[in-house]
């Protein structure tokens, strides 16, 4: 049988559901951008805290967590919808719980069928704000890779850039 | 669309209380209880990846439809009767270039209907005490550790789950006039998973219309420590086979061209499946197309994820409830 040992630091009773209060709205946009129904979210975004808990390393600051944990969910994200299974499904029926208006449901619609490569991006940039800088740490890209991505990506979205955005 | 409004979409949904609920209580059970013993099966499932994608075109490489999923599950009674003429599938591969470039038209439908049959379960690792052995769930739906206190379990395990899967396949089945074609092995040592059976249907301009049933399932705890294995079942009911004997997988990569070997089972009832393994072993898919005056005519597909034995396959291709009829000398 398989065994584990969960790190000593998520011992203390409530620990985990700390820090899945804090980060838990921010990784089920991301992954509602990603997999489009609530039901994978869970799947998944239950597998990133589970994961903190086991394998996360000691985390200088509180940042570093963040960008770990925003990482980890994002590949298994990129894991589950190049499952063959998920391929084969349309995965935007659930975004009617979330969006009333047919235009916000086009839109989300055309983000989660936004190719994986540009969609990491738009989502750190537009979701928590992060710099072409820091997002190039967080995904292990040059800069200048992260930018023509983001580009690409506002193109494809068709993006009008505005000011202090 | 401006960046402000991008920004107001991304960050409009928020956790229901219900899923919120139910990740805390897994993660509750992960982080304090018994983690020294707690079966690890679970969170390391990997979502796997089969960086490929199945399409049927015909071999005038006039259509594209997708690939459905397969439920076996036929009860005795129905397989007595459910004779069938099996066919080998031809497999190709294929990136999405080379697609574009033999100009395969991929149809869009004007109209689709989706449905859902049954709940499903969820898949959950259950803990287990010193031992190896599953902790019991009681009644109230508590776990009792070894120093005899008590922990809320996420859910409690539902005695008749797997004849209410059973019963799931049948209606699903129904939608598409067939009986259920799940092997009773399926449905004895898994569970289905969340969401249940998915009905799908096409329409396409020309009145054509694509059906199909999908249904994922993963072990039942009580049968393997292993919940890894995975098994998905595509079927779809066609008119003919002669536009369905081709199967093109699409792959992302040219490297991923030749990750699969090609291979053939006959099963116990004469059925022909052309399966594909993987070269890293941890993939198999298998192929079954058949015609039948009695039952109508099919393909299903079967992906087997992370399975150790090809024993298991076999037993479970083995209880296919379609039965050959230059075995059985059926009527068909």
């Amino acid at each position: 049988m398989d065994t584990v040992q969960c790190n000593e630091q998520w011992t203390a009773e409530g620990l985990i559901l700390q820090k899945y209060d804090k980060y838990k709205n921010m990784l089920f946009q991301i992954t509602m951008s990603y997999l489009g129904n609530k039901y994978d979210c869970e799947d998944v975004i239950q597998e990133a805290f589970i994961r903190l808990c086991y394998y996360a390393p000691e985390f200088e600051e509180a940042e570093n967590e963040k960008r770990w944990l925003i990482r980890i969910t994002i590949n298994l994200c990129k894991n589950h919808v190049k499952n063959f299974w998920n391929r084969m499904k349309v995965p935007i029926e659930g975004l009617e719980e979330y969006y009333s208006q047919e235009n916000e449901k086009e839109i989300m619609s055309d983000i989660i069928r936004l190719p994986i490569k540009y969609k990491s991006i738009i989502l750190l940039h537009y979701i928590e704000g992060y710099k072409i800088s820091e997002i190039s740490k967080i995904l292990n890209l040059s800069e200048s890779a992260v930018k023509m991505r983001l580009k690409r990506g506002r193109e494809l979205l068709k993006i009008e850039m505005e000011e202090g955005i | 669309m401006k960046e402000s409004e991008l920004n107001k979409i991304l960050k409009k949904p928020a956790m229901d209380e219900t899923m919120d609920q139910k990740i805390a209580n897994v993660l509750l059970l992960y982080s304090t209880k018994q983690r020294k013993n707690f079966f690890a099966a679970e969170w390391k499932r990997m979502w796997y990846f089969i960086s490929q994608k199945v399409m049927y075109h015909g071999i005038s490489r006039m259509a594209i439809a997708f690939l459905v999923l397969v439920l076996f599950g036929a009860g005795t009674a129905w397989a007595a009767s459910m004779y069938v003429k099996s066919f080998p599938t031809e497999v190709n591969f294929m990136t999405k270039d080379m697609i574009d470039s033999e100009d395969i038209d991929e149809r869009t439908p004007i109209n689709e209907v989706r449905k859902n049959f049954g709940q499903g379960n969820k898949t959950i690792g259950l803990l287990r005490d010193t031992n190896g052995n599953i902790l019991d769930i009681d009644e109230d739906g508590y776990y009792t550790f070894e120093d005899g206190s008590k922990f809320l379990a996420p859910y409690v395990p539902n005695p008749e789950r797997h004849e209410i899967d059973r019963i799931s396949g049948d209606e699903a089945f129904a939608e598409s006039s067939f009986p259920n074609l799940v092997p009773g092995i399926i449905y004895d040592d898994y569970l289905l998973s969340e969401g249940g059976f998915r009905y799908y249907e096409a329409t396409y301009k020309d009145d054509s219309t694509f059906k199909s049933i999908q249904g994922k399932f993963f072990p039942e705890y009580t049968k393997t420590d292993d919940f890894s294995e995975t098994i998905y079942f595509w079927f779809t009911p066609v008119d003919s086979l002669e536009n369905y004997t081709e199967v093109i997988h699409l792959v992302d990569d040219k490297k991923d061209l030749s990750n699969y070997i090609q291979s053939s089972y006959t099963n116990q009832g004469g059925i022909i499946c052309t399966l594909l393994k993987s070269k890293d072993g941890n993939n198999i898919i298998a192929h079954i197309a058949f015609e039948s005056n009695t039952i109508g005519n099919g393909t299903i597909m079967i992906e087997f994820v992370n399975f150790k034995q090809m024993d298991n396959i076999e037993k479970i291709l083995d209880s296919l409830p379609i039965t050959s009829d230059t075995v059985t000398n059926g009527d068909n």
